[in-house]
């Protein structure tokens, strides 16, 4: 409870302190402060609720989401001290969609190589550009203010010091991509420093300055976000950071299809669901953040026939005979032509119209870090997965074989006995998908026994307890995706 | 160490071999890159080891072979904007070596397997390697968006070549 009143009161000190320059907004349950105006009525005054109990509003994600999408999003909201950066619709909808200011050259070793090469110029030019960190900046919020060193000596009555504390760190040490970034939200607040070293030819002289940024890599994401939703790698061991080396080793299944860890390796047609993780071992991880209708464009290429990519017009003309049950060949032979045409009718899906979002710790938009973003873009590399990835590919390997299978359901219709015949290519995803290692689609257990953990005790970890977790497709991206 | 244009282009007839010559090499006119050429599974298949080698996945710098004039089935720019960890080349390819394509199976999947063999340097020694990466072909009504293949598996040593460092 003292967690809970102290959360009230340090909203309510966000709140209150207004000075009218445009300052960044600090974690707060509802950007139209409907939840602080009911907080204030006289009935609840006297006893404000429960944080806790924010969890009976609308933060609950939808129940097609594994826990593991919540706690991502809690990362997000702590990472950037903010609710309301769960509002704002994906990356390459913001301005600016990236980092700008950046430098080539500086000098600090390779541990401290932000985005390879590009090192923003100053933590007051990330402040200034970070698509999230800028879109956060409101007139009537004062985080500056109240994390400025005179600010934070202020004692403030009933201010859980850890929760304004996380706020603070948002704003000082903004978050940012990292090559083996662990800094933490909450736990031991790591901050990666880099140095830039220049040189001026007319004084001859070197300068060098530090900044100091809160670095995240891909896989610490997901470690933060497991241990935010109160998730365990495996039920036998402790949860420790996992790199992705490490991760793409999960999902195995031991003797007897016993289950070795709290995760779920996720074949054809078991869909897709927020919450999924996509590994490439030792390259990436990132998180299925909203799933769309319809989400890898299945639904409306089959029923686009129009547009179908016939092979030729004997083609066309065959399945026009199958599909109106005057065709003479024999069952086999038919369900062999459909096959084929099921397989090359699913090879031609288009990634730009999958409705799938991700979220992430990723380099992209400049070294951005913690972002939500489309699977995949047509009109930039520098958005989601990259044209080329591994990880898009595991999608588009992903959506054939849910084509394929959506094929077979349907066309059973016409062709009696066709879901059950073999399917080279399908049999040839789900090959590669039992395959050990390479790319894979996990889904944590989580009503596994001994698969969650105890929730986090360190009270900053839930000052984002009221935010509110819950997000679909259409909101995050505005519906650009339609029919 | 940029290549140089003009000395990549008197390389002409190299695809009738079955070992590629240099660097994110295979590079042609300015403007490579031409769908048409998606037909030939083989250059594909160099390109694809060549981009890796380049450093298309390298994240603690950039490459200076990944100009899109070397490349004419793949489009160039840091497509793997996504994958994020590859830092430092654990192999170093040293300057105008050859890569040897060994073998390249078409899978059911729809993609090729490629296998290839390539000498390559570690802490000073010089090793030869055995490795292997898949791609997927893209649908042809997106090749002009999005290249002729997608990367699927990558190999399994990172190496770079030394030109392509900066």
């Amino acid at each position: 409870m003292l967690r809970s009143a102290s959360g009230f009161a340090l909203l309510s000190l966000l709140f209150s302190a207004q000075t009218g320059a445009a300052e960044f907004c600090g974690l707060r349950c509802e950007p139209d402060r409907s939840l602080l105006e009911s907080l204030r009525s006289p009935g609840l005054f006297g006893a404000p609720p429960s944080i806790a109990q924010c969890g009976n509003r609308a933060n609950i994600p939808v129940l097609t989401e594994t826990p593991l999408a919540g706690g991502a999003r809690r990362t997000m909201a702590l990472a950037y001290g903010s609710c309301e950066v769960l509002k704002l619709k994906t990356r390459s909808n913001l301005i600016p969609d990236r980092i700008s200011g950046t430098f080539k050259s500086f000098s600090g070793g390779a541990d401290y190589n932000f985005n390879g090469v590009q090192i923003p110029a100053g933590v007051e030019q990330v402040r200034k550009t970070h698509p999230y960190l800028r879109a956060l900046q409101k007139e009537d919020c004062s985080n500056s203010r109240e994390c400025s060193p005179a600010g934070l000596k202020l004692p403030v009555q009933g201010v859980d010091p850890s929760c304004k504390k996380m706020v603070c760190d948002a704003w000082l040490w903004p978050s940012m991509y990292q090559y083996g970034g662990k800094a933490g939200t909450g736990e031991a607040v790591y901050h990666e420093v880099f140095t830039r070293k220049s040189y001026d030819s007319k004084t001859k002289k070197t300068t060098t300055r530090k900044y100091s940024v809160s670095g995240l890599d891909c896989s610490y994401f997901v470690f933060q976000a497991m241990q935010r939703a109160g998730l365990k790698f495996s039920a036998s061991q402790q949860n420790f950071y996992r790199s992705t080396t490490y991760l793409s080793t999960l999902g195995a299944r031991g003797a007897g299809g016993k289950r070795e860890d709290c995760f779920d390796r996720i074949n054809s047609a078991e869909g897709i669901r927020p919450g999924d993780l996509l590994v490439a071992s030792g390259v990436h991880v990132a998180m299925v953040d909203t799933v769309g209708r319809d989400p890898f464009g299945i639904a409306r290429m089959i029923e686009g026939e129009a547009a179908w990519n016939w092979s030729s017009p004997a083609q066309q003309s065959m399945f026009g005979e199958i599909r109106a049950g005057t065709s003479k060949v024999p069952a086999a032979a038919e369900h062999s032509f459909l096959n084929k045409l099921a397989g090359q009718l699913c090879a031609d899906l288009d990634p730009a119209r999958f409705r799938i979002t991700i979220i992430h710790s990723s380099p992209n938009g400049n070294g951005v870090g913690i972002q939500r973003e489309e699977a995949y873009s047509d009109t930039s590399y520098s958005v989601g997965l990259g044209r080329s990835s591994t990880l898009l590919g595991l999608l588009k390997l992903k959506a054939k074989a849910e084509c394929i299978l959506a094929l077979k359901k349907k066309w059973e219709s016409f062709s009696p006995g066709f879901s059950k015949s073999v399917n080279a290519v399908l049999e040839a995803i789900r090959k590669s998908e039992r395959a050990p290692g390479g790319s894979k689609v996990l889904r944590h257990a989580s009503i596994e026994p001994g698969c969650r953990g105890a929730p986090p005790i360190d009270p900053a970890l839930n000052c984002a307890d009221c935010c509110d977790l819950g997000s679909s497709y259409e909101s995050l991206t505005g519906g650009s995706r339609a029919d | 160490m940029r290549i140089e244009r003009t000395w990549m282009n008197t390389l002409a007839g190299w695809l009738a071999l079955s070992t590629i010559p240099i660097a994110a090499g295979v590079a042609g006119p300015a403007d490579a890159f031409d769908p048409k050429l998606c037909e030939d599974r083989h250059l594909v298949s160099q390109e694809m080891v060549e981009y890796h080698l380049a450093g298309a996945h390298w994240q603690a710098g950039v490459s200076s072979c990944l100009e899109q004039k070397n490349f004419r089935t793949i489009l160039s720019g840091r497509q793997s904007a996504g994958d994020a960890s590859l830092v430092t080349p654990a192999f170093i390819v040293p300057k105008g070596s050859k890569i040897k394509i060994d073998s390249e199976n078409e899978l059911e999947i729809g993609g090729v397997e490629v296998r290839f063999t390539f000498a390559a340097m570690r802490a000073g020694e010089k090793k030869v390697l055995h490795d292997s990466l898949i791609y997927l072909w893209n649908a042809p009504r997106i090749r002009k968006r999005d290249g002729c293949a997608n990367i699927q598996t990558l190999p399994a040593y990172f190496a770079m070549r030394e030109e392509c460092l900066r």
